[in-house]
C-alpha cells in the first residue's frame, strides 16, 4: 500500500513537472521579447514564430500541380488508332502512380490527331485516345471524376510539318493539369 | 465603214464568215484540249460529261455608259462579273465581244449557226445621283428577239450583287434554274488568330469574318434558307453546336452535351439537324430538331459513327463509320434504319457529301499518303477521281446547282478554299492568307 501511494505520487509530480514544463515552453517563447531591449530585435524574434503560424494552406498543393505537371508523360498512337501499345502502357501506368501520389491534382487529357484525315471523323478519333488514356488510368485506381477529357481532333497539332516524323508527335494523348 | 485586209470588223461581208469559223474552230478546239487534259489527270471508271447537254453560245457585247465618266468603269467592272459568272457556270460557250452596237450584231449572228442555240447579252449603265442605275438585256440571236430584261438601282459598293443577280437571271432563263453567282461560301479561317467561321462570296470577293469566339471553331454549315449557320466551338471549353446569323452577331447554342456536338448537317427543309454526339460513351449520329429540341439518336454501333449528310429528298443520310475496321462511307434511312455500306475500294472514304441532283455522293478517299476528292453515283457502281494533287483534299460541298464542288487542299502548303467543276476541271482557288478550310457552299439567297 506504502508502494502504490508512492507510485501515484511520482506519477503526479512527474505530470506536475511535464506540466511546468509546458508552461515552461510558452514562457520560453515570452521572455525572448522582454528580454531583448530594441524594438526591431523584437520584430526579429517575433517573425520566425509568425511565419511559423503563417504557412498558407494551399502550399502543399501548388507543389503537388508543379510536380505532376512536370512528371506526367504523354502517350502516342499508331495512325487511325485509338489503342495502347506496350509503350504507352508503360507510361500511363507511371502517370498514373504519380497522379495516385497527388491526389487534390485534377487532370484533362487532350486528344490529338495527325493532319491525314477528315477534321470531323478526327475529332472522333482523339476523343476515344483521350478516353483510352482516362480508362487506363481509372482502371489503375484513380478517381475519374478528376480527370476530364476533350478532343482537339488535327486542329492543335504540337508539330506543324508534314511527314511521318511530324504526324508521330501528333497522334497522342497530352495531359494538362487543370488550375 | 470600208472592208479591207486591216478591217476584220464583224460586220465586214465575206471576212465575216471566215472570222466566226476561225472562232467556232478555236472554241472548239480548246474545249478538246480541256478534255482530254482533265482525263489525263484522273483515274477515270466513270465517263464525266461536262454538261448534260450542249452548250449555249453566248455573245457578251461591251457593256458601256452612255454618259461616260464613272458610270462608264462601273459598266466595265459590271461586265467583267456577269462574264465570270456566266463563264464559271459551265453551260455556255462565251465569247465576248468588242463592240456596244447591238443591232448590227444581231443582224450578224441572224441565221447563223443553224440549230444551235445562240444569246446576246448587252448592258448599260447610267448614274443618278450618287446611285448607278444598270439595264441589261438578253437577246435570242436566232430571232433578234428580247427574252429578257432587267433594270437594277444600287449605290456603288452593291455593284457586284447587282452584277450575280444579273447573271442568276440570265441563267434562269436559259436554262429554267437560277445561277448560282449570288452564293457564297462559309469556312474556316485563322486569319484572326484563331480559328473562326467566315464567308465568301464564290467567286472569292468579299471575305467577311462571322463570329469572334476567341477559341476553335470547325465545321460550319448553312441552314437550307441561307439565313443562319451552324458550327462547333470551343469558346465554352466543350466543343459545342453553336448556330449564326448569316451576317454574323450573337451566335446561340444549338447542342452543349459534353464531349463532341460535330459535323452538322440541316434536312433539306431546314426543320432538322444530324450531327455526331459523344455524350453515350462513343461518336454516333444524332438528330435533332433545328431549335436543339427533340434528340433521337440514330446510330447504335461502338464504332466512330460521324459526319452526317443529307440525300435532297431528306429520306436517306449518308455518314462514315469505321465499323469495318476503317473510315468507309455508309448510308441509312432518316430514322436510322436499313445501314449499308456504300463505299468499298480503298481504305479509308470519309466526309460524304450527297448532291442536291440526288445522284452522287462525293467524299474525301485516301489514296497513299494523300486524300483526294472522289465522286461514286448513288447505285454505287461508277466511281470518279475528281483530284490528283500533292497534299490532301478534304471537305467536299456542292454549289446548290451540283455542278461545283467546294473543298480545302493542301496542295500548295497550307490548306486554302477551291472550287471545281463536278467533273473535277476548273480548279480555281478562293483564299490564300492563313489557314483555310472546312467550306459549305450556300443555298440560292431569297430574292426579296
Amino acid at each position: 500500500m506504502l508502494k502504490n501511494r508512492a507510485l501515484v505520487i511520482l506519477v503526479i509530480l512527474v505530470a506536475a513537472a511535464l506540466v511546468m514544463c509546458v508552461g515552461c515552453a510558452k514562457k520560453k517563447m515570452a521572455p525572448p521579447v522582454s528580454e531583448l531591449p530594441s524594438a526591431p530585435a523584437r520584430q526579429q524574434a517575433e517573425e520566425p514564430r509568425a511565419q511559423e503560424e503563417a504557412i498558407p494552406p494551399s502550399f502543399e498543393e501548388e507543389s503537388a500541380d508543379q510536380k505532376v505537371a512536370a512528371g506526367l508523360r504523354d502517350v502516342f498512337f499508331a495512325f487511325d488508332d485509338y489503342s495502347l501499345s506496350e509503350e504507352a502502357r508503360t507510361i500511363l501506368a507511371a502517370d498514373a502512380k504519380l497522379l495516385g501520389e497527388n491526389k487534390s491534382v485534377k487532370i484533362t487529357i487532350e486528344g490529338h490527331c495527325d493532319e491525314r484525315g477528315t477534321v470531323e471523323y478526327n475529332l472522333a478519333l482523339g476523343e476515344k485516345r483521350a478516353l483510352g488514356a482516362k480508362n487506363y488510368l481509372v482502371n489503375y485506381g484513380i478517381d475519374g471524376s478528376g480527370i476530364s477529357i476533350i478532343s482537339y481532333g488535327k486542329e492543335r497539332p504540337f508539330d506543324p510539318g508534314h511527314g511521318e516524323e511530324a504526324w508521330a508527335q501528333n497522334r497522342r494523348a497530352h495531359f494538362v493539369v487543370q488550375k | 465603214m470600208t472592208c479591207g485586209p486591216k478591217n476584220d470588223d464583224l460586220s465586214c461581208g465575206p471576212r465575216k464568215r471566215a472570222v466566226a469559223l476561225a472562232v467556232l474552230v478555236c472554241v472548239m478546239s480548246l474545249l478538246a484540249t480541256a478534255q482530254s487534259a482533265s482525263l489525263q489527270e484522273q483515274e477515270v471508271r466513270l465517263e464525266i460529261k461536262t454538261s448534260e447537254v450542249r452548250l449555249i453560245k453566248l455573245y457578251i457585247a461591251s457593256f458601256v455608259s452612255p454618259s461616260g465618266g464613272r458610270a462608264a468603269s462601273s459598266a466595265r467592272q459590271f461586265e467583267e462579273v456577269v462574264s465570270s459568272d456566266l463563264a464559271f457556270s459551265g453551260l455556255f460557250e462565251i465569247r465576248r465581244i468588242q463592240a456596244n452596237d447591238v443591232n448590227p450584231l444581231l443582224a450578224t449572228l441572224k441565221g447563223q449557226g443553224g440549230l444551235t442555240e445562240q444569246f446576246l447579252v448587252d448592258g448599260r449603265t447610267q448614274a443618278e445621283g450618287d446611285k448607278l442605275i444598270f439595264e441589261g438585256r438578253l437577246y435570242d440571236a436566232r430571232s433578234s428577239k428580247e427574252v429578257l430584261r432587267k433594270r437594277y438601282k444600287f449605290g456603288e459598293g452593291a455593284l457586284r450583287t447587282a452584277a450575280h443577280r444579273f447573271s442568276d437571271e440570265i441563267v434562269l432563263q436559259l436554262t429554267g434554274e437560277r445561277g448560282i453567282g449570288s452564293t457564297s461560301i462559309a469556312f474556316i479561317s485563322d486569319l484572326p488568330g484563331t480559328k473562326e467561321v467566315f464567308v465568301v462570296d464564290c467567286d472569292g470577293n468579299g471575305m467577311k469574318r462571322l463570329t469572334a469566339e476567341k477559341s476553335l471553331c470547325l465545321s460550319p454549315k448553312w441552314s437550307p434558307d441561307g439565313q443562319r449557320i451552324a458550327y462547333t466551338s470551343y469558346s465554352r471549353g466543350n466543343p459545342d453546336l453553336h448556330v449564326v446569323g448569316r451576317y454574323g452577331g450573337k451566335p446561340g447554342v444549338l447542342s452543349a452535351f459534353k464531349g463532341l456536338n460535330s459535323s452538322p448537317a440541316w434536312s433539306p427543309d431546314g426543320k432538322r439537324i444530324a450531327l455526331t454526339l459523344t455524350k453515350d460513351g462513343n461518336a454516333e449520329v444524332y438528330v435533332m430538331n433545328s431549335d436543339g429540341s427533340g434528340l433521337r439518336r440514330l446510330t447504335k454501333h461502338p464504332a466512330i459513327d460521324s459526319s452526317p449528310s443529307w440525300s435532297p429528298n431528306g429520306r436517306h443520310i449518308a455518314f462514315t463509320s469505321d465499323r469495318s475496321g476503317s473510315p468507309q462511307v455508309y448510308v441509312m434511312e432518316s430514322d436510322g434504319s436499313n445501314v449499308r455500306r456504300f463505299t468499298f475500294a480503298g481504305s479509308y472514304n470519309d466526309s460524304p457529301a450527297w448532291s442536291p441532283r440526288g445522284d452522287r455522293i462525293a467524299y474525301a478517299a485516301r489514296m497513299g499518303n494523300n486524300f483526294q476528292i472522289f465522286i461514286t453515283d448513288v447505285a454505287g457502281v461508277g466511281i470518279a477521281q475528281l483530284t490528283a494533287s500533292r497534299g490532301n483534299n478534304e471537305n467536299p460541298s456542292w454549289s446548290p446547282d451540283g455542278r461545283h464542288i467546294a473543298f480545302s487542299s493542301s496542295r500548295d502548303g497550307k490548306r486554302q478554299i477551291y472550287v471545281m467543276n463536278a467533273d473535277g476541271a476548273n480548279v480555281r482557288r478562293l483564299t490564300s492568307s492563313g489557314e483555310n478550310f472546312g467550306a459549305s457552299w450556300s443555298p440560292r439567297f431569297d430574292w426579296n
